[in-house]
């Protein structure tokens, strides 16, 4: 019966969504696809004790794998560094490998290789180009029960520890590596994952990171069904929270505070914040080694009640996802989010910030399966009512007044402390943002209706109706599960927009998401959960109203006769240009001959800004070639060694000078080793192209491929002429190029139009 | 016969694939005094599962969530010890229900709500028995 359920709501929402805004599933690029590298997997071992966190009374492993691209060329690569959570540590190594929780292994004993659990995660990650490496964290799990802080200091010590290891080999090399990653990493582009007690692990570590000057670049941040013990908050950097909805272990889902204690934290925050809800999942199916099946000792699936309707494995027609996919699920939207912010590849947007909800095709999952949560940076985002005060249920976050007509109630509750409760249980479990008489949580409107003609309504001051630069409506949304019958129905409503004529519009939720969806399960004081998930509205689809003018958002509760709903984080979204808007200087370099590096620019800018060009090359005895003001310089430099090269950008406009902004990189040059010829100097042209390709700088021998945006390889030639004949049967569309040479990899995207 | 037998089976098979984080024969084995923190001992034949959650015992309407996790290199069985400083300890009062419980399961009720909670959720939740300030050796 559950299965029919779930199967009606997909078809719903599917044929709702058919109707109205999406012409076309799958309309952005799959992130989880394997990318065009050969990835090649080694792994350390510094020793079982080998290094002392301040914050620790023992000593600790450093050990790990690293996965990277196999040639190594046309680097340097970005930095992932996965944190496994916490599990037994070592296992019996004749049958029946019973599992120890001691540290180092004993005699008879080997230890558990947790960190080798997302290697599926690092391999689609190397094969695009990054290095990935997951670190051992077996000393810190063995311990950390009787320590205040879970050893969450040690476990982001650990992690800056192997910063700092992978600094060194990226710098001066090191033992096991010799010099193979010399140059090879970025180490201003570095994203971190930690799962479970690692995500609040990767969190400590992304602050201890600030706290000593930023020494390495960490741009994202994923904690994957984490932890949450001590509330620290995380500013400054973009966030991706993953809540398993069957997840056994961390059921209160208390990563949620992630995200929803960063929203408001820091007003000059500019850095997103993502959150994923995937139903069906657990908590240890993200990692190999904890599943059954996939590794020899200390297994299990986590999730207990096997009997609850949805999140039972033993239940008939249950929700839950096997172990393919869940891992599946895990690897599209962990991909998404760091190529977006440590690779800088925007493709993948639509999937993050909640314009395309349907999943990836490599997820697995359909559109009643995971649901995306975005909070955009400050200035990406007008805040029309937090619902963070109890204030706001009648003033909001503009001053204008907030009002409801027919409610049975509408009022704000559940950020705990002095705050009255929602009074949906007594278990956080249950409720996952909320608060409690002793900390903290996320406060939200609630809103109960008896009647179709009950309306909720937010005023817009004058000085904000002008919405034109803004590009959606976006709010937080769960069902009250508790206030809602019949058991099990989802629920809609209506979103009016009224201009200051009285002109109105009208849009149904369910024709944007699926997030007020009737939660399912029963397990005693675990499910139902509310979970809060993003509702985005584009401005455009609400017709025939003046959007300069716009002077009411209107909640009508028209579509059932009852129904209760918990909402949040009411704004507008979209670009705001800041006066420095999204200048973000960067840099890539390539080596050529002679130690002659060139450099090009792609620093992000604001269209129709002008820029001016600063570069000092750290190299003091080229004398006044030591400077330049190209926006691609090359510069030869003196002799071998490490080289602080700065790039400084300044923005203009009409108006004058409106910013700047500036981008260091350590560049390492190894004598006798400047032998490649230079890949950044192919280039293909004319884009779009319709007949032929123009590809120049590529070496006889080198092979051109076209793949579709599937990833399908759709033609393939040898370049042994620059100019390449297109087949007229090639589909029109985006296509990326790939040309492979005996020294690495280089890509374009171009567009056919025939 | 047919009719009893698929309820039989689905109760053997529910019985049997249940997984516990709090083992079903988990029990409080000791309460000592070291310097100034009281040990409460609890041991199963099982070993206490290793997560990312904590284990908390609660004694009255106080909980408790420092402990050492051991488990003895061959030898399954496994002991949490609970440590509590003096000054809670001092606090109890004899009758107090003691429950272990794996993640907090319903930190704002009262403890009479936990009797119901374990007898619906036995896999994280386990009465193990009242408190008296007898039973603490020093």
């Amino acid at each position: 019966m559950r299965r029919i359920s779930f199967l009606v709501r997909g078809i719903l929402l599917f044929v709702v969504l058919i109707f109205s805004n999406k012409s076309n599933a799958q309309a952005t690029p799959d992130p989880g696809l394997p990318g065009a590298y050969a990835v090649t997997k080694d792994t350390f071992d510094l020793g079982n004790l080998a290094y002392k966190p301040d914050s620790f009374p023992n000593f600790v492993e450093l050990r790990g794998s690293v996965h990277y691209p196999t040639t190594l060329t046309g680097g340097p690569f970005p930095l992932i560094v996965l944190l496994h959570g916490r599990h037994t540590t070592t296992y019996r190594t004749v049958p029946p490998h019973t599992t120890s929780l001691s540290w180092p292994p004993a005699t008879g004993y080997q230890s558990v290789i947790s960190f080798d659990g997302y290697d599926y995660f690092a391999r689609t990650m190397a094969s695009h180009g990054y290095i990935v490496v997951s670190v051992s964290c077996n000393a810190i799990n063995a311990a950390d029960a009787s320590m205040p802080d879970r050893g969450m200091n040690a476990r982001g010590q650990l992690v800056q520890k192997h910063l700092d290891m992978w600094n060194d080999y990226n710098t001066v090399g090191g033992v096991p590596f010799g010099t193979k990653f010399v140059g090879k990493l970025d180490m201003t582009r570095i994203g971190t994952m930690g799962h479970s007690r690692g995500g609040e692990g990767v969190i400590y570590n992304a602050l201890l990171n600030k706290s000593l000057g930023s020494p390495y670049g960490i741009k994202a941040v994923i904690t994957l069904a984490p932890v949450d013990f001590h509330r620290r908050i995380m500013n400054g950097i973009p966030l991706l929270n993953i809540a398993p909805y069957c997840d056994g272990d961390v059921t209160s889902l208390s990563g949620v505070h992630f995200y929803d204690d960063a929203r408001y934290n820091d007003t000059t925050d500019e850095s997103p914040k993502h959150s994923v809800l995937m139903m069906g999942a657990n908590h240890n199916f993200y990692n190999t080694v904890w599943t059954p099946g996939s590794y020899i000792a200390g297994t299990s699936d986590d999730w207990s009640a096997t009997m609850d309707p949805f999140c039972g494995a033993s239940a008939s027609g249950n929700g839950r996802l096997d172990t393919s996919e869940q891992k599946a699920a895990f690897n599209a939207y962990g991909a998404a989010f760091f190529r977006m912010y440590v690779g800088g590849d925007t493709t993948f947007a639509p999937i993050l910030e909640v314009d395309d909800i349907y999943p990836p095709v490599s997820s697995k999952l359909d559109t009643t399966q995971v649901y995306v949560s975005w909070h955009p940076g400050k200035s990406k985002r007008k805040d029309i009512n937090r619902t963070d005060t109890v204030t706001t249920a009648t003033v909001n976050n503009l001053s204008g007044a907030v009002t409801s007509a027919s409610m049975v109630s509408a009022s704000i509750c559940g950020g705990g402390l002095t705050m009255p409760s929602c009074n949906i249980s007594t278990s956080t479990s249950k409720e996952p943002h909320r608060g409690t008489t002793t900390q903290k949580g996320m406060a939200n409107a609630a809103l109960r209706w008896k009647t179709k003609t009950a309306l909720y309504t937010n005023e817009i001051p004058a000085a904000y109706q002008n919405t034109t630069k803004h590009k959606s409506i976006t709010f937080r949304a769960s069902v009250n599960y508790a206030q809602t019958l019949p058991v099990g129905r989802d629920l809609d409503f209506t979103v009016q927009l009224e201009d200051s004529a009285g002109k109105t519009s009208n849009l149904k939720v369910s024709q944007f998401s699926g997030a007020l969806f009737y939660q399912s399960g029963t397990s005693v004081s675990v499910l139902p959960k509310i979970l809060f998930n993003t509702v985005k509205i584009p401005l455009v689809k609400f017709k025939g109203i003046n959007q300069t003018k716009l002077r009411y958002i209107r909640f009508l509760f028209d579509v059932s006769d009852s129904g209760s709903v918990l909402f949040s984080d009411l704004a507008f979204c979209g670009i705001e240009l800041k006066p420095c808007g999204n200048l973000d200087a960067f840099f890539r370099d390539s080596l050529d001959k002679s130690y002659i590096v060139y450099f090009k620019d792609s620093t992000i800018k604001n269209t129709g800004d002008s820029t001016v060009y600063s570069w000092k090359f750290g190299d003091p005895v080229s004398g006044t070639a030591d400077t330049s003001s190209l926006p691609n310089p090359n510069h030869k430099f003196s002799s071998s060694g490490v080289y602080k090269v700065c790039q400084y950008v300044s923005a203009y406009r009409s108006t004058g000078l409106v910013c700047t902004d500036s981008f260091c990189r350590n560049i390492t040059l190894l004598p006798n080793s400047i032998a490649d010829y230079n890949l950044s100097h192919i280039s293909i042209s004319p884009n779009p192209a319709s007949d032929y390709l123009l590809v120049n700088g590529a070496l006889p021998g080198d092979e051109l491929e076209l793949h579709n945006m599937c990833g399908q390889t759709m033609f393939k030639t040898n370049l042994s002429q620059p100019q390449i004949n297109l087949p007229q049967n090639l589909p029109n569309g985006v296509y990326f190029t790939i040309i492979r040479s005996v020294k690495g990899i280089v890509v374009h995207k171009i567009l056919i139009a025939h | 016969m047919k009719k009893f037998l698929l309820p039989l089976f689905c109760f053997l098979f529910y019985t049997i694939s249940v997984f516990s984080q709090v083992p079903k024969d988990a029990k409080l084995t000791s309460i000592r005094q070291v310097n100034s923190t009281i040990e409460f001992s609890v041991k199963s034949s099982e070993t206490f599962y290793v997560g990312n959650n904590t284990f908390v015992l609660k004694v009255g309407n106080a909980s408790f969530s420092l402990y050492r996790q051991e488990t003895e290199d061959g030898d399954a069985s496994g002991r949490l010890v609970f440590l509590i400083p003096e000054s809670d300890y001092l606090r109890f009062m004899d009758a107090d229900r003691i429950y272990l419980t794996y993640g907090q399961l319903s930190e704002e009720s009262e403890e009479d709500d936990l009797i119901d909670v374990c007898r619906q959720v036995p896999a994280r939740c386990k009465f193990l028995g009242m408190f008296a300030k007898s039973l603490l050796t020093k």
